[in-house]
């Protein structure tokens, strides 16, 4: 009798253990106001010109893909430049980093801590050096957790989103991005699954499921970020949307008609009305965001193309605010060698699922990288045929006059750091073999600490910037 | 890309689907799609916002909107 007592107070304590276990809910957001919280219009820069506007986005990849970045930040901070009379390290004009799984790890810690990024015991010591996902093993077999686990609202992606809460980014919130006030705007991407799309950690996302940013814990949003399928359970992501007195931006009316006209944009309106019906989609499920977009760049590229945006670049060009448009994409993809292909075998469902969830993205990355490039371009030719139509007009006609002036256009630079640049064939395989994992050896790390900047230092449009901004290295 | 000239008589403030989004009698890079444009305030002019479909310009050859003039004269 007192054995079957134990066995039921047991159960019954497993059961209150588990209904008690569930994931912090991202508070409501009392009312509407497109004037306040984590937005680029919002963070000031006394020190970082708007003339001069750096973006960097920073791919997904583990620890590979986090020290790559690092590497890059370190030769960015390294790097003295002169604008408009004055001289400043080339990290300060950084206006924007996206991020994506893991290289939100630097990107959110740099957004937080700022320098201290590059303390040594700081990044390196809780995240880059560490062996995360042994931790993150070791934390599925504490028996508590077990408990906690049966709960059908608390998932194993909160277990990952408590450890870099505590140990990496010490409990902070975009409600301190927000006191900070200041930039680069840090976009961290996660992957709403429902729609397959991008879901950004930023008040313009958060105001359509009416729901204030500034009470999320930065480490949600990284573990969203880097929530990898599978592996983790989705992150849940409330919806109040109708609750707090939301106007829908004019552009969503407008692009709603663009089906035949402009896909894509009808698809962005398409997809941020999805949000609008709570009932529907009273929960928003979010994984790694590598799933939408492994380099972090697709959000950027519709800044760069679309009036629509809070803070579009285009409207900043036309205004005459940015001068100098660089975009710096760092790409810790890899190419694994694979067996598969050597036999007639079936491989394996763990095979597959890397193989699902990771070669169709690699291969969109390098369409996202062309789109890049080829709007780039046609900014050029544009730029170009007025100059080349004003010169004919003025050979043949002196005294004429162009009907209308020249387009405002910005001089854009375009860099890519990515192993597949790596010179020496021998070594680019190296890197291209590298795993995808939370636990990369401290060589390893120092090594992708090292090549980032080489390959920036050899691209042709860091080159040509450098000249322009008369760089010297420190 | 698309261009746009928002022509009126003096320069100020166009505004796109209601965002800043260059001056008038600029040529303004503008997303192919649907578009209401307006001159923001002060609300001192004709029609209130135009809504038209931008597409098939160039740097060269931009949309002109002619419709814009002070409220109470004529441009």
């Amino acid at each position: 009798m007192s054995r079957r007592v134990h066995v039921v107070f047991a159960l019954s304590l497993i059961l209150v253990l588990a209904g008690c276990a569930t994931y912090p809910a991202n508070p409501p957001l009392a009312q509407y106001n497109p004037e306040s919280g984590y937005r680029y219009q919002n963070l000031k820069a006394p020190e970082n010109s708007e003339s001069l506007f750096v973006i960097l986005t920073f791919s997904g990849g583990g620890t590979r893909a986090a020290a790559l970045s690092y590497g890059v930040m370190e030769k960015l901070r390294n790097t003295t430049i002169q604008w408009e009379g004055k001289e400043r390290r080339l990290l300060d004009e950084v206006d924007v980093i996206s991020s994506v799984s893991g290289g939100s790890f630097t990107a959110a810690y740099y957004g937080l801590f700022r320098d201290e990024l590059f303390d040594p015991g700081k990044f390196e010591k809780v995240f880059l050096y560490r062996n995360i996902q042994g931790e993150l093993v070791a934390s599925l077999f504490n028996p508590v957790n077990w408990f906690r686990l049966a709960s059908p609202t608390f998932g194993r992606i909160e277990l990952a989103a408590e450890l870099y809460d505590k140990e990496i980014f010490r409990e902070k919130t975009f409600g301190d991005l927000v006191d900070q006030a200041r930039r680069p705007y840090i976009m961290l991407n996660a992957t709403d699954i429902t729609m397959g799309a991008r879901f950004s950690f930023v008040q313009d996302q958060f105001d359509l499921i009416c729901s204030d940013l500034g009470g999320v814990h930065v480490s949600r949003a990284v573990a969203a970020s880097s929530n990898f399928p599978i592996a983790f359970t989705p992150l849940i992501v409330n919806n109040y949307a109708g609750s707090c007195d939301f106007r829908e931006p004019a552009w969503i009316g407008q692009a709603s008609k663009d089906l035949l006209v402009n896909p894509p944009r009808f698809n962005s309106a398409r997809i941020a009305r999805s949000y609008l019906n709570s009932e529907e989609r009273k929960y928003i499920h979010l994984l790694d965001g590598g799933v939408s977009d492994n380099i972090g760049l697709r959000g950027q590229l519709q800044a760069i193309r679309s009036n629509d945006l809070s803070w579009s670049l285009v409207n900043k060009i036309n205004l005459k605010e940015i001068k100098k448009l660089v975009v710096v994409v760092v790409d810790a993809r890899t190419d694994p060698k694979t067996e598969i292909d050597k036999s007639p075998d079936s491989p394996g469902l763990g095979t597959l699922i890397d193989i699902i969830s990771s070669v169709p993205m690699s291969n969109y990355s390098f369409d996202t990288v062309q789109q890049l490039l080829d709007t780039f371009d046609s900014w050029r030719k544009d730029e170009g045929a007025y100059a080349a139509c004003k010169g004919i007009l003025q050979d043949q006609c002196p005294a004429g006059k162009m009907p209308t002036r020249p387009p405002n256009m910005a001089e854009a630079f375009a860099m890519y750091v990515g192993f597949d640049q790596i010179k020496d064939a021998k070594e680019r395989q190296r890197f291209l073999n590298l795993p995808t994992t939370f636990a990369l050896p401290k060589e390893e790390v120092d090594k992708l600490r090292k090549i980032g900047p080489q390959i920036l230092d050899q691209s042709e449009g860091f080159q040509k910037l450098c000249a322009e901004l008369r760089c010297r290295e420190n | 890309m698309e261009y746009v000239v928002v022509a009126y008589a003096v320069d100020r403030k166009v505004r796109i689907d209601g965002q800043d989004a260059g001056f008038t009698n600029d040529t303004l890079m503008v997303e192919k799609g649907h578009h209401t444009f307006d001159l923001g305030d002060p609300q001192d002019y004709q029609p209130a916002s135009v809504d038209t479909i931008v597409q098939g310009t160039n740097s060269v050859a931009p949309m002109i909107i002619k419709d814009f003039h002070p409220s109470g004269g004529n441009v």
